[in-house]
């Protein structure tokens, strides 16, 4: 009898342990699948053989472009994005190198892995870089550009960053659709493919221009001249790391400045201390698909600029000191 | 001779057959070579896929880019007014930079709340919120105090602005290089 309620008790219990297994199990797996998802849009970014065409939106923008993708052993690894509206603006990757082209400027080459100019850099490598402050949730399918997509949701770990939602090719990886979000749930950017062509070798057209000529690498720019000011920034958000500090001077008005550049993976912001001269606008805050703000601290001007919420932007600016 | 030339443009475009000395006589032919563009344009105008035409186009673009690159000047930052300049033209912004189209919007709509210091009804220290009105309520805007504001101030704010956004995003660009060489993401990837 004892024994019998012991046993009871001893299948009780593993059948709850089994069940917490389970559940757990799946949360992971959930989480894997995230991840995996994520992972193999990173492969598709970097591997795949493409035509498509997208708009990109932000704000009140509507930009088209065609956007072609080659890899293999004939062309090696090309990319090549055009603006399809206003000046002709091509960018083309070659291997690691990104040559821009402009027609009413002059062209100029940089090393990169990826274009970048659509999906963030982040997108083409694995979510493990970004795993310690985003996590994924897979939703539910959808018909995206007449195919069969994957929802997911890259979010911030601290709810305090902008977050994406992502359609993904459930066939190729591709990703089809993306909207990036602020924290109250309002839309900051979009891309939506208009037309995707998967192929089993790079597209044609990438077979020629692999032997254009790049325009000369941006070399040398960065003169690692050290920051001069005494202010500096004393706190960064959870999983921003600094980049670089230096300083240098704006191009455009040439105001001396200290830089400084953040990132978590995936959203960067530089951090720029200045001192106030005359004529300087000590506050501002610009809120689109870029923020700025900017404050005054004693004698400097403190302004952070990139793809962060407001309110982060300017906690960040508090703690210049 | 040209009429020829026209005639085959417009068979090779209409995925009629021609020859191979044809097709080479094409391409030597700059005449024909930009008839042949605009062609494509008007095709694609009408039927909305680039997709074939880009590669005459863009060898085109390449050629006479680098024909200029001669006159290039290597940039630097912060060493002369001149290789400002230089270097400013090496940036022109991209879209995606959004430099343009921030540039639009801040022109659009400056909203000025309370720049003067503290005025009589009291000021708090709210920024001047220069913001998207189409793009939706990101942020929460300060519309209290919108008064307009003098030319200049408008101009220096407008200005002020433009360099950071353009400086930031030159920095990314920068980093990337920087990135792909040196892959300090080691540091990244420590963070919890």
């Amino acid at each position: 009898m004892i024994t019998r309620l012991y046993r009871s008790i001893f299948l009780g219990a593993i059948l709850i342990t089994g069940t917490f297994a389970v559940s757990a199990q799946q949360t992971n797996e959930q989480a894997e699948s995230g991840a995996d998802w994520f992972n193999r849009m990173a492969e598709a970014l970097t591997e795949l053989n493409f035509e498509s065409s997208l708009v990109y939106v932000h704000g009140d923008q509507i930009e088209p472009y065609q956007w072609l993708q080659g890899n293999d052993p004939q062309t090696g690894s090309t990319e090549l994005l055009i603006q399809m509206n206003g000046p002709d603006f091509r960018i083309l990757r070659v291997d690691d190198r990104v040559g821009h082209f402009h027609t009413s400027a002059n062209n100029y080459a940089l090393k990169s892995n990826t274009i970048t100019a659509i999906f963030p850099a982040a997108f083409s490598e694995s979510f493990d870089r970004l795993n310690h402050s985003y996590q994924i949730t897979v939703g539910g399918g959808a018909r995206v550009l007449g195919r069969n997509a994957q929802h997911i949701r890259i979010l911030s770990r601290d709810n305090q960053r902008y977050s994406y939602a992502l359609w993904i090719d459930r066939k190729h990886g591709m990703p089809l659709k993306m909207i990036m979000l602020n924290q109250s749930g309002d839309i900051v950017e979009q891309v939506q493919l208009t037309s995707l062509s998967v192929r089993d070798s790079a597209p044609e057209i990438m077979k020629e221009i692999k032997n254009i000529e790049m325009p000369p690498l941006l070399e040398d720019l960065r003169v690692e001249t050290p920051t001069n000011y005494p202010v500096e920034p004393q706190w960064a958000p959870k999983g921003f790391k600094l980049l670089s500090r230096q300083s240098h001077t704006l191009v455009v008005d040439s105001t001396p400045v200290d830089h400084y550049l953040f990132s978590d993976g995936l959203a960067e912001y530089s951090v720029y201390v200045a001192e106030l001269t005359e004529g300087m606008e000590t506050d501002l805050a610009l809120s689109s698909s870029q923020t700025l703000f900017s404050k005054r601290h004693n004698d400097f001007l403190v302004t952070v600029v990139g793809q962060v919420p407001l309110s982060m932007a300017q906690r960040i600016a508090t703690e210049v000191k | 001779m040209s009429r020829n030339k026209s005639e085959s443009t417009s068979a090779l475009f209409d995925d009629q057959a021609i020859n191979a000395d044809e097709i080479e006589a094409l391409l030597d032919d700059e005449q024909a070579t930009q008839e042949w563009h605009r062609y494509s344009v008007i095709r694609a105008a009408i039927k909305g896929d680039l997709n074939t035409d880009i590669s005459m186009d863009i060898s085109e673009q390449v050629r006479a880019s680098v024909s200029q690159e001669s006159k290039v000047v290597k940039p630097g930052f912060g060493r002369s007014k001149s290789q400002n300049r230089a270097a400013s033209r090496w940036f022109q912004p991209f879209a995606k930079v959004a430099v343009a189209a921030s540039v639009a919007v801040v022109a659009v709509m400056t909203v000025q709340t309370y720049q003067q210091p503290v005025t009589p009804e009291g000021g708090s220290a709210e920024p001047a919120l220069l913001t998207n009105p189409i793009g939706g309520g990101r942020e929460p805007v300060s519309l209290n105090h919108v008064e307009p504001m003098s030319q200049n101030n408008d101009q220096q704010r407008r200005r002020q602005v433009q360099s950071y956004l353009i400086d930031h995003q030159q920095q990314l660009m920068l980093q990337q290089k920087v990135d792909s060489d040196e892959q300090p993401e080691q540091e990244l990837n420590k963070g919890n």
